[in-house]
């Protein structure tokens, strides 16, 4: 199938899944969850005399920032997902287009995107925008986190994706399982809220571990992106988050990205059946 | 029966515990043919077996010598479906939506082109540019069949063409299959409860059950293997008229037997046997047969019959 045809069945896919209210929906979930994040004393914090300790701490809060961001996104991934698989497949669309010359392969990978593009764009714009509200005097470093933020929002993306798409593939009907991959989403997303320092000193075992969920683990991929170690953190030798390599973070990452989205493929590709 | 094209040999598709295909047996040919059974049949699980979307469990189903899941992709390029259940981008227009399958379809996407199919269809000029999710059933089962037909297909498949049309847009719509047949040489399969139609238009039936073929074949074939022969009628042109009925009316076959104008209408419980039968007493009075023509070639009532025999 040619390229021409390809973009033409991503741009209807786009249209479809982004149509309205889904955007605005979308866009006003991630202003509202942002605003919420925003810590206007940051800037009374960085421009005062205070150690320079206490500044790094405070800086620790960009991370903070995006944590609460990460939730709309989240969501709105798995939900979008697995709205798009499996309201095709119970509509008939994905019978009706999968009976045309587009490989599953094309047509598998287009549905994807459709909703993981558009979303990390805005996951991009609507963080760098508030980041950039929070910390607007240090510009390099919101620049930075711009940079930085882009190939995190990506891999959590398609791993909450393939979240998405594994729950629409086997439950097949659109509102259970929309119900199911939000769900699903929310309770992996939840330790990244967990405030892991606080518990860590506490001596709470498991916590340790919690750094290597999939949006936790993003989030201090993405303080290590920004050479910002928590200072609690630092404190605890023995804490994972502290001693394993930045490198293995983003294996990590890279492997929750993988995880889901490649066997999934494979099997869509090569045994799912649409008989709906 | 013309060139076989697509074949179904043993082919079983279970659903869990229900079995939808058991064994199926069916070839499709070239030219127009008709797919008929009792819903739950099996007909539109056959019709997605034979575009690769589903995977037989035993046996296989080929269309143009190509493996159905295995080479569906091939097929696809060379096969134009219209479904049942109808589904579109609903966002987009009716013209656009077509653009979109013809890209797909790697066929002309020139608009001109789209809306001269699209009013070939019968689908108002005014709706073209509608968005399609305010199309009414009717409205969107042509803009299927436009969809259907995009790209030059080698054959088309129908999954109840016809369901949501008036009597006169299904009389229009199956004239056009007939057109694109003769005159164009694509060849269709189309699963419809409507059998005074496909009746009229059909070149090949296919008569399924509970997942199984009951009989395939021409019309006379069909009707010839009903155990309802019973109601079959021919009219018979033939000179001289009377001695030849009165050599009918001893027949034992014969149910029936009417003169009118330079006709007989005769009634029998044996198509075999009549047909057989005919010629030899037309030479016994010397006398010259002009026409021999099936009048009740109802298949509704092979249907029914069919369908409801013992095991079937
Ligand atoms: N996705 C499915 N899941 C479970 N059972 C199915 C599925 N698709 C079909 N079946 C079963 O397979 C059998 C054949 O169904 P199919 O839809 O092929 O019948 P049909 O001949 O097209 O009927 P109709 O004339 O009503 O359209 C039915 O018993 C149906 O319940
Ligand atoms: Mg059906």
């Amino acid at each position: 199938m040619s390229a021409r045809a390809n973009l033409a069945l991503l741009r209807a896919e786009v249209g479809k899944v982004w149509a309205s209210p889904i955007l605005e929906i979308t866009v006003a979930l991630m202003a509202v969850m942002t605003l919420m994040s925003v810590q206007p004393i940051t800037e009374l914090v960085r421009h005062s005399d205070f150690s320079s300790v206490f500044r790094s701490a405070v800086m620790g809060s960009v991370s903070a920032t995006a944590a609460s961001l990460m939730l709309p996104w989240v969501i709105m991934c798995g939900v979008l997902m697995a709205l798009s698989f499996a309201r095709d497949y119970e509509s008939g669309l994905m019978q009706s287009v999968l009976s045309t010359p587009v490989s599953r392969k094309t047509f598998f990978t287009v549905k994807f995107f459709a909703v993981v593009l558009p979303l990390m764009l805005l996951s991009w714009l609507l963080t760098t925008f508030f980041v950039g509200l929070s910390f607007y005097s240090d510009l390099l470093m919101v620049l930075r986190f711009s940079l930085c933020v882009l190939p995190v929002s990506f891999l959590s993306l398609m791993f909450c994706g393939g979240l998405g798409v594994l729950v629409a593939l086997v439950v097949k009907r659109t509102i259970p399982a929309v119900l199911t991959s939000l769900l699903a989403n929310f309770f992996i997303w939840y330790p990244a809220n967990i405030d892991t320092e606080w518990l860590l000193r506490e001596g709470v075992g498991y916590v340790n571990y919690l750094c290597l969920t999939p949006h936790e683990g993003a989030l201090v991929f993405l303080d290590r992106l920004l050479g910002i170690v928590p200072m609690g953190i630092s404190q605890i030798e023995d804490a994972l988050q502290f001693t394993l390599s930045t490198s293995s973070f983003a294996v990590l990452l890279i492997f929750y990205a993988c995880v889901l989205v490649i066997p999934l493929f494979v099997y869509f590709i090569r045994r799912f059946e649409v008989c709906e | 029966m013309g060139e076989v094209i697509g074949e179904f040999k043993s082919v079983t598709k279970r659903f869990g515990s229900a079995v939808a295909l058991d064994g199926l047996n069916l070839k499709i040919c070239r030219g127009i043919n008709g797919l008929i059974g009792p819903n739950g049949a099996g007909k539109t699980t056959a019709i997605r077996l034979s575009l690769g979307l589903i995977k037989p469990d035993a046996g296989c189903a080929e269309l143009f010598g190509l493996d159905c899941w295995n080479n569906s992709l091939a097929i696809r390029g060379r096969v134009g479906v219209l479904y049942e259940k109808l589904a579109f981008y609903d966002n987009l227009s009716g013209l656009e939506q077509l653009r979109l399958m013809a890209k797909l379809k790697g066929a002309s996407d020139s608009v001109v082109k789209l809306r001269k199919l699209l009013c070939l269809v019968e689908l108002d000029e005014s709706a073209h540019g509608r968005r399609v999710g305010g199309y009414s059933a009717g409205m969107r089962q042509r803009l299927g069949l436009a969809q259907a037909l995009l790209g030059k297909p080698e054959l088309v498949i129908l999954d109840e063409p016809t369901a949501n049309l008036d009597p006169l847009n299904r009389a229009k719509i199956l004239d056009l299959v007939v057109f694109l047949s003769r005159e164009h040489g694509i060849s269709f399969l189309i699963s419809s409860h409507i059998l005074p139609e496909l009746e009229k238009v059909c070149d090949n039936f296919i008569l399924m059950n509970k997942g199984k073929l009951l009989r395939q074949g021409v019309l006379e074939q069909m009707l010839d293997k009903s155990s309802l022969l019973s109601v079959v009628k021919f009219v018979v042109r033939v000179q001289p008229i009377e001695a030849v009925a009165a050599l009918l009316g001893d027949e034992g076959y014969v149910e029936d037997l009417l003169v009118i104008d330079d006709s007989l209408h005769v009634t029998v419980k044996d198509a075999t046997l009549f047909k057989q039968r005919l010629p030899l007493l037309v030479g016994q009075v010397g006398a010259s047969l002009d026409e021999v023509r099936m009048v009740r070639s109802d298949l509704e009532s092979v249907f029914k019959s069919a369908v409801t025999e013992k095991g079937a």
